[in-house]
């Protein structure tokens, strides 16, 4: 199992909450070991917050460890996650593709992503995309996925 | 809410947060932000993956958390006209990226958020004419 730093947000040092409102749990970013590889500083990972009912992840790279990102997170929170959302980002010029690249030429397969977090964590996940702004590409993608339980694909 | 409903949007600003004497350095400064944006008239909304704000004549910004680097987060910033993204980059610090999107908002020019993003920016700019259009192929 991955191993995750968790921020609790008394604790964030860098207030890792926007606006430091209280509804939000935990800010989950920054892990230090993943699959046994120590992340050191430069390394880059996913970030999240785990609100109430749902974790928010940025999408930003990665996106192959997503699904035990998120085991690691209800391991050590106790918390069910059902739904995992964010925003998809278009790569800037000359960087390599993001996750909204792969959705606006139509090579990101949602199945195939849904049939990967149950590999990881049980359950039919269902992966659910659309513009962030509608009719507007420039801002990106949400990304909803989500758990439909106590089924299996 | 149910497992079948996607997430709330980001609330508007203001909202509840934290007693002023638990706040950390990053949380003023962020806050700072909201009610800057939110005396100009500029409706931010902000729920801790994102901040979002509008301005005149369609002027808008789309601040995106992405996790943090080296300790410090990182802010996917957008800066949009109503036809267009003028300027894409990513960058590490919040004050700077504040500061570019309430001169953003406040009708200053691309060059002016660039020189409030100083040397914070971690990744591109990506600037218009290379940016994205605004309207889907």
């Amino acid at each position: 199992m991955p191993t995750f730093r968790l921020r609790p947000v008394e604790a964030d040092p860098f207030g890792g909450t926007s606006a430091g409102d209280p509804a939000f749990l935990q800010c989950v970013d920054e892990p230090a070991f993943i699959n046994g590889h120590h992340f050191s500083a430069g390394d880059e990972w996913t970030g999240g917050i785990l609100y109430p009912t749902y974790l928010g992840i940025s999408f930003a790279e990665r996106l192959a460890d997503v699904p035990e990102f998120v085991a690691a997170v209800e391991a050590l929170t106790g918390v069910a996650i059902n739904l995992v959302s964010g925003t998809a980002s278009l790569a800037l010029p000359g960087d390599p593709p993001l996750l909204g690249d792969w959705i606006r030429s139509g090579l990101f397969d949602t199945a195939r992503y849904g049939r990967a977090f149950n590999r990881v964590l049980g359950d039919t996940w269902r992966v659910v995309v659309r513009w962030h702004t509608p009719g507007d590409p420039r801002n990106g993608y949400d990304v909803d996925i989500r758990r439909l339980r106590g089924t299996s694909p | 809410m149910t497992q079948f409903e996607s997430p709330p949007p980001a609330p508007s600003w203001p909202f509840p947060v934290l007693p002023p004497e638990q706040w950390t350095a990053e949380h003023r400064i962020e806050i700072e932000f909201l009610e800057a944006a939110y005396q100009a008239g500029y409706a931010p909304r902000a729920n801790g993956m994102e901040v979002s704000a509008g301005g005149w004549d369609g002027l808008s910004v789309l601040l995106l958390n992405r996790g943090r680097e080296r300790g410090k987060r990182r802010w996917e910033v957008i800066l949009n006209t109503a036809d267009r993204c003028a300027l894409r980059c990513w960058a590490n610090d919040f004050a700077a990226v504040g500061a570019a999107a309430l001169a953003w908002l406040g009708g200053e020019s691309v060059e002016a958020a660039l020189a409030a993003l100083g040397g914070h920016i971690i990744r591109g700019p990506s600037v218009w004419p290379d940016e994205v259009p605004a309207v889907a192929g």
